[in-house]
């Protein structure tokens, strides 16, 4: 095992985290873009099982591409990465004003008025970003589920950035237990609250089952689904995207019911599940490069 | 966190914002512009990528060795931008200790110092006798005198 100071600088480390900040209070605006597109140059070899991930996850999305075309679409996509977490930095600690618009805005004013609802999510864009605007737009308060991270200083890093982007009106809960959380969240629904999810990529420890998604088997968490059936509240299909420099697009779906009814809990949560799978698809597909999933999703070709 | 609602614009230097509500806009100090960010930059790293091609490039003799410096020097005018920021944030805590700069964040030093660096680059090729560095120093030099000029304009229409 690495030493304590050398898994500072590996590439889930926080010493790139610090350095983010180091970056965003340093490099003026305008020399932003040659930075990333460098450090992106940098991370694309060094950053090898993500590069890996995203390629496998591409060739399935785009199939029969020419394999150098999907190494530069790999590169574009962790391109995109660096711009969304150098933005939340910059949100987070510069105050810089952001342009966003909205794309299903009834849906959104709708997910803003219930009393307890899931935020169901990807890892596209800038998420912690999109959650504090919401809450800010909405004035409603959110619950975030989040896997940890591994390393305990970047975990700590992440918490402060959050708390800080979110002004208070972003609540992390960590999917550490598969026991104690689906009873914490179902509780925070039936009180009214908001609980926001990823649904693209299954969590070791939390349930799970298959589903298809560009037509490949996957595993999928159907825990919101679950949560959605047992509290009977609305799923709401939220993505933030990045349009392009400074400026962002909220996308909201229509919500995706779990009702009771007579054919049980399990065509229900199939049901849902397979309507989230069809609204991710159309958002990857047009979207693509911003599909952040840094493991591989689909069964290896 | 704006929301979109018009075509609002909003750029950090007076220059494109001056040219913006002369054409009937009306922008705001933001920044919001891809134009402005991407465009500046660009200039400002092909400034400093010609000037250490012209201080690496001219001793290396042969062909291929003046392909791969060519290859790497982008890469190494980067990592020198790197090391620049980091030297100029240890200049600018000391000013901090001293109370001589109190911004929230490092970036107007920071780009006080570059916009120097790059200006006296680009008065060194005004003396080049190639065509196009010396227009390209003159270019900069073009750019920065009609924002001065815009930062003065500005306060002039801002007059009551």
């Amino acid at each position: 095992m690495a030493p304590a100071w050398w898994r500072r600088f590996a590439v889930r480390g926080v010493f790139w985290r610090q350095y983010l900040d180091f970056g965003v209070t340093n490099v003026p605006f305008y020399l932003m873009p040659i930075t990333i597109f460098f450090w992106t140059i940098f991370f694309f070899f060094f950053a090898a099982p993500a590069r890996r991930a995203v390629l496998s996850n591409l060739r399935v999305m785009r199939p029969g591409s020419f394999p150098l075309t999907n190494y530069l679409r790999t590169w574009l996509t962790l391109y995109n990465f660096a711009w969304t977490i150098a933005d939340a930095a910059d949100f987070k600690i510069a105050g810089t004003e952001f342009v966003y618009e909205l794309e299903g805005e009834e849906f959104l004013a709708r997910l803003a008025g219930a009393r307890g609802a899931i935020l169901l999510t990807a890892h596209m864009g800038s998420y912690d970003l999109g959650a504090a605007v919401f809450a800010r737009r909405f004035q409603r308060e959110i619950r975030m589920v989040r896997v940890p991270e591994e390393d305990k200083e970047t975990a700590q890093h992440l918490d402060r950035s959050l708390a800080r982007t979110g002004a208070g009106a972003v609540k992390v809960a960590y999917n550490v237990s598969s026991m104690t959380l689906p009873l914490e969240l179902l509780n925070a629904i039936r009180s009214g609250e908001i609980v926001s999810i990823q649904g693209d990529r299954p969590v070791p420890h939390a349930s799970q089952r298959s589903t298809r998604l560009f037509g490949e088997i996957v595993r999928l968490p159907d825990g919101p689904f679950v949560l959605g059936f047992v509290a009977q509240a609305p799923i709401f299909p939220v993505f933030i995207i990045r349009s392009f420099y400074h400026h962002y697009k909220i996308i909201a779906r229509e919500p995706i019911h779990c009702r009771r009814d007579e054919r049980g809990r399990e065509v229900a949560v199939e049901e849902a599940m397979a309507k989230w799978t069809g609204t991710l698809e159309e958002v990857i597909t047009a979207h693509w490069a911003q599909w952040f999933s840094f493991v591989p999703i689909f069964p290896a070709q | 966190m704006k929301e979109k609602r018009s075509k609002e614009r909003g750029y950090v230097f007076a220059l494109p914002r001056v040219v913006s509500s002369l054409i009937g806009g009306k922008p705001r100090r933001a920044k919001w512009s891809r134009l402005e960010a991407f465009g500046l930059g660009t200039l400002v790293f092909l400034i400093a990528w010609v000037f250490c091609g012209q201080e690496f490039l001219l001793p290396v003799r042969p062909w291929i060795g003046r392909i791969l410096v060519l290859f790497i020097l982008p890469f190494a005018v980067w990592a020198g931008f790197l090391v620049l920021y980091y030297l100029n944030s240890l200049f600018i805590a000391l000013l901090r200790k001293v109370r001589l700069y109190s911004a929230p964040t490092n970036e107007r030093l920071q780009h006080y110092i570059i916009m120097i660096l790059i200006t006296l680059i680009a008065l060194h090729f005004l003396r080049d006798r190639v065509g196009w560095i010396s227009a390209l120093g003159a270019g900069w030099f073009m750019l920065v005198g009609m924002n001065i000029f815009c930062i003065f304009f500005e306060r002039l229409l801002d007059e009551p």
